[in-house]
């Protein structure tokens, strides 16, 4: 990934953020958007772009984009329009050390964990974060993290 | 379709504001087409270019199976399949790969990309796929209803079930002939202008008193009347990483204030526990229906339908009933539709149509997509449930 990579998906988030992909104009008012953040297939490809959609310290939601930067779709956490109500907190989702924090409950005692990449578990629709582990045995495994919630990969 | 007829379908998504603003004062480029792995063209991809700056793409159907025309756009990025296809040629030569005849772009798994290798009697040699390079693996034998894997090829031509393929292939051949009859006799007017709104609106001239764009959409409420409150639907997340069902069946029977945990829907659904759970293998797709009927005391009346029409969303939505749609390796529920329409007289000609989705990924929180193009996605099932009355 190249920061051109970079500023183009950001640009391209801007643009469907501008031009009322998110509908609610309480969120277009009052969130930003963050730095997109690379969507990594199991085979290393880039599967999308994941662009946090944030207010206050809380995630809204979030854009993802193809790999050609065509929107896949506008994903909310808001229960209501305008509210930040049981939205998560968006360094679960951003912040690699609070990931690998949190992975850190589904792991086993005296694991290593090395730095997380945003992926998904199967399907696209199931994004989360794979945190590689590697156990005090030597045996390596995967954790997924998706927001507060940690298990261990199949 | 023809050239021309390319370019009024472009300029028209475009008017009606369902290409990217960004496309603004853009001209449309030289299509690269994109096949189906069985060989037939699918859509063409045109990039849209401003002098030299490169504005982005727009993909336009080829193939009826579709269901419309313009399949969307994308801002801010660049289609340059000749450089594509120089960097899958130097990825091919890695593997041992020394000579081609020709080769082409190649939805293997739509809408992901592969560049196919060709010999010179148009047989295979090697498929790569776009960017990553990898091989892709061969065509693997399926169990009846099967749904494909993430990294394998299959044709959406023949996968997509003859009822749905004959639905889309009316409405498809119903959009041309439409925007033919409502916009036919401005054709050499129109295939002559950018992407500017102004310039089609003039364009369009005297037609443009006839033009409308026409919403229609519709949430759950309360109950059909508009007027009651909504959304009246919940978001549930799923409670473990693989109850994607369990927690789509838990917003639907809380709809219709059956208050199960999941725990319990899991136990009727054969999903295991809170620390041991497992997913709903596709053998058993057939188990939601049973599970709404049993845990609503057969109150509800379920049923399952493999060929997911848009129609049959909306109808149950007017009817302001949730359905629970299966799409290939997740399970969410719909709560809502849109569908815009560009009107010309009596014709509606272009239509874009979504869904408003409630997904119960990631566990214990959920997200509510609005609104996901159907005609973009893959959808495997659907559930239905309606109150027996008497």
């Amino acid at each position: 990934m190249t920061s051109a990579d970079l500023s183009r998906a950001a640009k391209a988030a801007k643009q469907f953020f501008a031009a009322g992909s998110v509908e609610d104009p309480w969120v277009r008012s009052h969130a930003r958007l963050e730095q997109p953040i690379e969507v990594v297939a199991p085979g290393g490809s880039r599967a999308a772009w994941f662009v946090p959609v944030v207010a206050e310290d809380s995630l809204v939601g979030y854009l993802l984009l193809d790999p050609a930067l065509q929107l896949i779709k506008w994903s909310s956490f808001q229960r209501r329009p305008g509210s930040l109500e049981r939205c998560p907190k968006a360094n679960a989702w951003i912040d690699p050390e609070r990931i690998v924090a949190i992975a850190r409950q589904a792991a086993r005692p005296k694991s290593q964990l090395a730095m997380p990449t945003l992926s998904y578990d199967g399907v696209l629709d199931r994004i989360a974060w794979r945190v590689p582990a590697t156990g005090a045995d030597g045996k390596t495994s995967t954790i997924f993290v998706a927001g507060e919630f940690a298990y261990a990969g199949k | 379709m023809d050239q021309k007829m390319i370019h009024l379908q472009v300029l028209m998504h475009y008017y009606m504001g369902v290409l990217p603003a960004a496309f603004e004062g853009g001209r449309i480029g030289k299509g690269t087409n994109i096949h189906d792995v069985n060989g037939e063209e699918l859509y063409a991809r045109f990039p849209i270019v401003h002098g030299k700056e490169s504005l982005g793409w727009v993909d336009v159907a080829s193939h009826p199976i579709f269901g419309a025309a313009v399949l969307g756009g994308a801002a801010g990025a660049e289609w340059n399949p000749e450089a594509l296809i120089a960097a899958a040629a130097r990825a091919a030569r890695k593997t041992g790969l020394r000579k081609w005849s020709s080769t082409r772009f190649v939805a293997y798994s739509f809408p992901k990309l592969a560049v196919q290798f060709l010999g010179a009697a148009h047989e295979e040699l090697l498929m790569l796929e776009l960017h990553t390079w990898a091989r892709v693996p061969e065509k693997r034998q399926r169990a009846t209803d099967e749904p494909p894997g993430n990294f394998e090829r299959w044709s959406l031509i023949e996968e997509t079930p003859a009822k749905v393929r004959r639905t889309n292939e009316r409405a498809f051949q119903a959009a041309i002939e439409r925007i033919e009859k409502a916009l036919g006799r401005l054709l050499p007017k129109l295939s002559a202008i950018p992407l500017d709104r102004d310039r089609i609106g003039t364009a369009l001239g005297a037609t443009l008193t006839l033009v409308r764009i026409v919403s229609d959409s519709r949430e759950l409420h309360f109950s059909t009347r508009n007027a009651d409150h909504e959304p009246c639907f919940e978001l549930r997340g799923q409670e473990t990483n693989v109850w994607c069902v369990g927690a789509s069946t838990q917003m639907v029977l809380d709809f219709y204030r059956y208050q199960y945990t999941q725990s319990r829907i899991a136990v009727e659904l054969g999903l295991g526990t809170l620390s041991n759970p497992n997913g709903l293998p596709y053998t058993r797709d057939g188990d939601v229906v049973t599970a709404l009927q049993a845990m609503s005391s057969n109150a509800l009346t379920a049923a399952m339908n493999t060929t997911p029409t848009f129609d049959q969303y909306r109808t149950e939505i007017l009817a302001n009933r949730p359905l629970i749609s299966f799409i290939p390796g997740h399970s969410r529920a719909v709560a809502g539709y849109t569908r815009t329409r560009l009107i010309i007289g009596p014709l509606a000609i272009i239509t874009y149509r979504g869904l408003l989705v409630y997904d119960p990924w990631p566990p214990n929180a959920g997200v509510i997509t609005r609104w996901e193009n159907f005609d973009t996605s893959t959808y495997r099932r659907t559930f239905t449930a309606h109150v027996t009355t008497i």
